[in-house]
């Protein structure tokens, strides 16, 4: 029953490979939000470092969007999406693969180089952990409900302004969690009440989500 | 000869609608299919052909009207957009074809051969004619081999004349096996006595 | 329980019918409420103890928030029977619902801000309150652009009712979160109703503001559904003969 999951995470990982350097699209747009927001601010401001959390997520957020564009536009052009519907997989399960493939691919480099941009944003030890670990936990709630949002506008000419705009409303909890976190450890409180709502929240996201992925895949027109 | 009608049909469609945005495209239409049949829908362009095979597949809901379908694993359905991705070989798309709908030990290498589509490994599917990427298409019909409907919308459009007669003979072989063919054609398939089904509006 | 009313009146033609008779009603028992509101609220309550003239925008604030979350429940609802069975009608009634609720939720956005102005002393203060009514004109605003942007008029209600319901999901954790950022934050909030009992002079004209806007928003969804019914069914040989006969 997974084989069919296993094998979409296959076709993106050699679709990813094929692509060559379009997978760093989304790191480059992180780095151009992030310094473009120092740039925009005072150098050395002070408040630098409490309003890093925010653009931290911010920024993860808008790359996110912009990299999850693609992912379910050219499967509704191509008519993969109609075979994922013929399939006798479950199409949640289906749509479970090509959301967990999505997180990989887009989200977890995205992850991986945050600390950088937090020791540039001028954060501090205690918070670029707790910062860091509600990326870890959040990411997957944040990456699911991209996906939902380019699945629901895959077949749409000119999705631009509407995906931040479907996307934006449902992912305000996972940012307000996700630097809520970091700021509570940078005022000494402990992080962990964050973090346990940010994990509740990715774990409904990757409950209910493939399921709303799998309604929006049905409605292609054909 | 058996009577048609001491064997249920594969595919029993009545009193069937589709519309477009509010247009509708035929009404109450009515279809039997049997095994061993062959049926091309005809009709100009826009009357809805496309939309009543995807009807069929499983793929959009009727408007109204009831169907009788057998399952989506019983059926090949090859549309206008195959679903490949243009980036990856032949042989890989097949493979994820084929791991998508369950078949177990499919011979891709032999069905890409039959099928005359290139095989070099590195060679991206995008990269060939739209011919050769109808043929890759084709080839799924050679892989599921407990299919029982074939539906296929205008299989030969891009096709040369020695392909038509493959898929012609690939045709009659599977109605011969007891198997069912749909399909959508705007010229007659050599070798072919199809049941013509109008679609009017 | 008999369900058949229901079905009936979930047929195009018999809700046609059923709308042009009721819906005039309903317009007229809104507009008796709200001037008795109006008229008992504006007028006759005596002004509050604490903040004056300015709470009299509760006649308009209150009511409409109240309809921005009830509109935003019956869309999701309507979008669980859009997503469930396919209800034809229930298509109709979530794209007549976005726009209504939109223009309550932007409506107590802006009265929220004109108490705001001499309560707090600032036009916009991030109050949880004030912030989740915002996220939910966001919600009701990617409803609507997502059901406009696509053409097929199905597909796109099926999309608009996909949002709606997991946008309905959201709602109490943004409120829940918005909540607790806001307790992070300790900002002083006075809150509207805070205050543990309203007289009855005032409470009375305030019910028939509520109840008459809620009146008055379902008429206004039902003329809306009616004309998507219409348009929807153009081509069906009752709309000709409900156009063509005279007026009733």
């Amino acid at each position: 029953m997974t084989g069919g999951a296993l094998a979409i995470l296959r076709r993106e990982w050699m679709l990813t490979r094929h692509r060559g350097a379009n997978w760093a699209q989304p790191l480059v747009f992180f780095a151009v939000v992030v310094t473009a927001f120092v740039l925009g601010a005072e150098p050395e401001a002070p408040w630098l470092a409490e309003a890093a959390p925010a653009v931290v997520w911010v920024a993860l957020l808008l790359a996110l969007i912009v990299g999850s564009e693609r992912a379910f536009r050219d499967d509704a052009r191509s008519g993969f999406l109609q075979q994922l519907v013929r399939s006798p997989a479950p199409l949640p399960l289906l749509m479970f693969g090509k959301l967990v493939a999505q997180w990989l691919f887009t989200a977890l480099p995205l992850v991986l180089v945050a600390p950088l941009a937090m020791v540039a944003l001028q954060m501090q030890g205690e918070a670029v952990g707790a910062l860091w670990a509600a990326l870890w936990v959040g990411s997957p709630a944040l990456s699911m409900v991209t996906g939902l949002g380019a699945a629901l506008t895959a077949s749409l000419p000119r999705a631009g302004l509407l995906l931040p705009l479907c996307v934006l409303p449902l992912s305000l909890p996972i940012v307000i969690f996700g630097s809520g976190a970091a700021r509570a450890a940078e005022h000494g409180l402990s992080a962990a009440g964050p973090l346990y709502l940010l994990a509740s929240v990715s774990l409904l996201c990757i409950c209910g989500i493939p399921f709303a992925c799998a309604a929006a895949a049905k409605l292609q027109p054909t | 000869m058996v009577s048609a009608s001491a064997v249920p049909p594969l595919i029993e469609v009545s009193g069937l609608s589709i519309t477009r945005g509010i247009r509708p495209l035929f009404e109450d239409l009515d279809l039997q299919l049997h095994a061993g049949e062959i049926v091309q829908v005809c009709g100009p362009n826009g009357c809805g052909k496309t939309s009543l095979l995807e009807v069929l597949a499983g793929l959009r809901p009727p408007d109204s009207g009831a169907l009788r379908l057998p399952p989506l694993t019983a059926s090949i359905w090859v549309g206008h957009r195959h679903g490949f991705a243009p980036e990856l070989p032949a042989a890989d798309n097949l493979a994820l074809w084929c791991a998508l709908h369950a078949v177990p030990q499919p011979d891709i290498e032999g069905a890409l051969r039959f099928w005359q589509v290139p095989r070099a490994r590195r060679r991206a599917l995008g990269a060939l004619s739209a011919g050769q990427q109808q043929r890759t298409a084709l080839a799924t019909t050679e892989l599921k081999k407990d299919a029982r409907l074939w539906l296929l919308d205008e299989p030969i459009a891009a096709l040369d004349t020695e392909a038509v007669q493959r898929l012609s003979g690939r045709i009659q072989a599977f109605c011969a096996r007891g198997g069912a063919v749909l399909l959508t054609t705007h010229q007659p398939i050599q070798g072919l006595t199809p049941r013509r089904v109008e679609l009017r509006p | 329980m008999n369900w058949t009313w229901f079905h009936k009146l979930s047929s195009p033609p018999h809700f046609h019918r059923f709308a042009r008779r009721w819906t005039p009603w309903m317009e007229c028992a809104a507009a008796a409420l709200v001037v008795y509101g109006l008229i008992g609220g504006l007028i006759l309550a005596p002004p509050d103890y604490q903040q004056g003239e300015v709470y009299r925008i509760i006649y308009v604030h209150v009511p409409a928030a109240w309809l921005s979350l009830a509109l935003y429940s019956g869309m999701a609802v309507a979008g669980l029977i859009v997503l469930i069975w396919r209800v034809k009608l229930a298509e109709c009634a979530l794209i007549s619902i976005a726009p209504v609720g939109a223009s309550f939720t932007a409506l107590a956005l802006a009265t929220g801000m004109l108490w705001g102005k001499p309560t707090w002393g600032a036009y916009w203060v991030w109050d949880a309150r004030l912030t989740s009514e915002l996220v939910l004109l966001f919600l009701y605003l990617g409803v609507i652009a997502l059901h406009g942007a696509m053409s097929e008029p199905r597909a796109a209600a099926r999309a608009a009712a996909l949002l709606a319901v997991v946008g309905w999901v959201n709602v109490p954790i943004v409120r829940y979160s918005v909540d607790w950022w806001n307790s992070l934050h300790q900002t002083s909030s006075i809150t509207l109703l805070g205050k543990p009992t309203l007289d009855a002079s005032m409470l009375w004209p305030l019910f028939g503001m509520a109840l008459g806007l809620t009146l008055f928003s379902a008429a206004n969804v039902m003329r809306r559904m009616q004309a998507e019914n219409v348009r929807r069914n153009a081509r069906q040989r009752w709309v000709r003969e409900q156009l063509e006969a005279p007026h009733v």
